[in-house]
C-alpha cells in the first residue's frame, strides 16, 4: 500500500509547492498550480510512477488529490 | 505511423475579433463558423498558403476553452495532426508516454471526421484527426 505521505511528497514535487500546503482534500483549481493542463500532467505522472492507467472518461471527474490517490490503492 | 500537421488551434476571445486580427496578418477565411455543442465552442478555420489555423472561441459561459483565456489573451494551445487511423496512432503514441484524455468523437467543424485528444509532458495538448474515408 502506498502511504498517503509518500504520495503527497510526490505530488508536491510535481506541483512545485511546499509539501505542507497540500493534503488529500486539496481541490482542483483551489491552488493556482493545479489548472486544467496540470490535471493532465498529474494523470500522466501518477500513471507512470505507480503503473496505473486512469480511465480516460474519469480524468475530468477527479476533483481532489484524494481522487487521484484512490487509483493507486490497488 | 505517418503524421501531417493539419492545423494549429488558437484559443480566442471571439471569432469575429480574432478573424479581423488574423486577416490583418494575411490569413484568409476558409470555412464557415461552426458551433460545436459538445465542446461548447465556436470554430472557424483560416488559411495562409498551406498553413491552417483553427480559431476556437467560447460558446457558453462554462466553455472549457475559457481556461485557455484566463489572462485575457488569445493564444495557440494545440497542434492537430492528421493520421490514417486514430487507433494505430493512439497505440504508437501511448507507447511514447502520451495519454488520451478525450476519446475519439466526430468533429462537426471538420466535416464530422473523428478526432481524439492526447497529452504529453513536452508536447502539451495535441489533437489527432483521422483522414476522411
Amino acid at each position: 500500500m502506498i502511504e498517503e505521505s509518500s504520495f503527497l511528497d510526490f505530488i508536491a514535487g510535481i506541483l512545485d509547492v511546499p509539501r505542507e500546503t497540500i493534503s488529500l482534500d486539496t481541490a482542483y483549481e483551489s491552488i493556482p498550480e493545479w489548472d486544467s493542463v496540470m490535471q493532465l500532467r498529474l494523470t500522466l505522472e501518477i500513471g507512470t510512477e505507480y503503473n496505473v492507467e486512469i480511465p480516460v472518461d474519469e480524468i475530468a471527474d477527479i476533483k481532489t488529490l484524494g481522487g487521484f490517490y484512490k487509483y493507486i490503492q490497488g | 505511423m505517418k503524421l501531417k500537421v493539419h492545423h494549429i488551434g488558437y484559443a480566442v476571445l471571439s471569432i469575429e475579433a480574432a478573424r479581423t486580427e488574423f486577416e490583418a496578418l494575411g490569413w484568409e477565411v476558409c470555412s464557415d463558423v461552426t458551433d460545436d455543442l459538445s465542446r461548447k465552442v465556436r470554430i472557424q478555420f483560416m488559411r495562409m498558403g498551406d498553413e491552417v489555423v483553427e480559431l476556437v472561441a467560447p460558446l457558453t459561459e462554462d466553455s472549457p476553452i475559457r481556461k485557455n483565456l484566463q489572462q485575457g489573451s488569445g493564444m495557440p494551445y494545440h497542434i492537430c495532426y492528421e493520421v490514417d487511423s486514430l487507433e494505430e496512432a493512439e497505440t504508437a503514441l501511448k507507447a511514447q508516454k502520451f495519454i488520451v484524455f478525450k476519446k475519439p468523437q466526430a468533429a462537426p467543424a471538420i466535416g464530422g471526421r473523428r478526432v481524439e485528444w492526447l497529452y504529453a509532458r513536452n508536447n502539451g495538448i495535441i489533437e489527432l484527426v483521422e483522414k476522411a474515408k
